[in-house]
């Protein structure tokens, strides 16, 4: 697994997750993932264009990111996600409670539309 | 202790009428051990001409049923100490065998998680075995003497 983040995209906090998400994995993921979401946080994008593999332990992180994110009130959204993962999220209902864009440049536009709305 | 005997057979277009591909593993009961599953299931469908998106469902179920085991493991009595795969290809189906050595545990009896409620109400639990119920065409838990074995299929054509 790896997990990049970017350089901050105004408002927003960008990490590329890459690899296989898998049991081991997923406890690197939550400790890296909770460590970033603060109140500070103004939004956080996931892109996961580059993520292969991501199994339920992996799936409860961004779960637990929601809820932590939802809690402060900033978006989190994911991008890129492969069609694999993509059919995943959509059989345990993740499409319906996380917000999901097919790129990042999508992604970004809506998420700052929803910041300006907030603001 | 690591890997104690693993044996692949190629395919034999002319003998595989009779006899199907198999693949026969153990594995020690931690998470360490699911990346070393999830290379396996890999080679093993590529060697056998799977699709890369079967490989992805039949591995993501295996993972999940195999990290189930070994997450409870401790809260069991006798605990589980081996986990013996066998998988095998024959006629278009995928047919994997799961089995441990733990006290009676059946994973299907875990109730399916509730995918209709809001964000703050989703329990993360059980989402593992609802996968791997949804991705595969068949899952069968049976008591065999003092072990637990998951039966799973999946057609592949």
């Amino acid at each position: 697994m790896t997990f990049h983040q970017e350089e901050q995209n105004g408002d927003i906090t960008i990490v590329r997750i890459g690899g296989q998400v898998d049991s081991v994995k997923a406890v690197e993921l939550e400790n890296l993932t909770m460590n970033l979401i603060d109140g500070e946080l103004k939004g956080l994008l996931l892109d996961c264009t580059e993520m292969d593999y991501i199994n339920s332990a992996g799936l409860r992180v961004f779960l637990l990111a929601a809820k932590q994110m939802d809690q402060i009130g900033a978006p989190l959204a994911f991008c890129g996600l492969v069609p694999n993962v993509q059919m995943i999220f959509e059989t345990i209902g993740f499409d319906r409670i996380l917000t999901v864009y097919g790129s990042r440049g999508d992604a970004l536009e809506n998420m700052r539309a929803m910041n300006e709305q907030s603001a | 202790m690591l890997a104690v005997n693993v044996s692949i057979r190629e395919c034999d277009p002319y003998l595989d009428f009779m006899r199907p591909c198999t693949l026969s593993t153990k594995f020690d009961v931690n998470l360490d051990e699911t990346g070393r599953l999830n290379q396996m299931v890999r080679h093993f469908g590529k060697e056998h001409g799977v699709s890369d998106d079967h490989v992805f469902v039949i591995n993501l179920s295996l993972d999940e049923l195999v990290t189930n085991i070994v997450v409870h493991a401790g809260s069991r009595d006798p605990k589980a100490h081996e986990i013996v795969l066998r998988m095998s290809i024959n006629d278009a189906v995928v047919r994997v065998e799961i089995e441990d050595d733990g006290s009676a545990f059946n994973p299907l009896d875990v109730p399916a998680p509730n995918l209709a409620t809001s964000l703050q109400d989703r329990d993360p639990g059980g989402l593992g075995i609802h996968l791997a119920r949804s991705l595969m065409d068949g899952i069968r838990y049976s008591r065999v003497g003092r072990r637990n074995v998951l039966t799973l299929t999946k057609r592949i054509d």
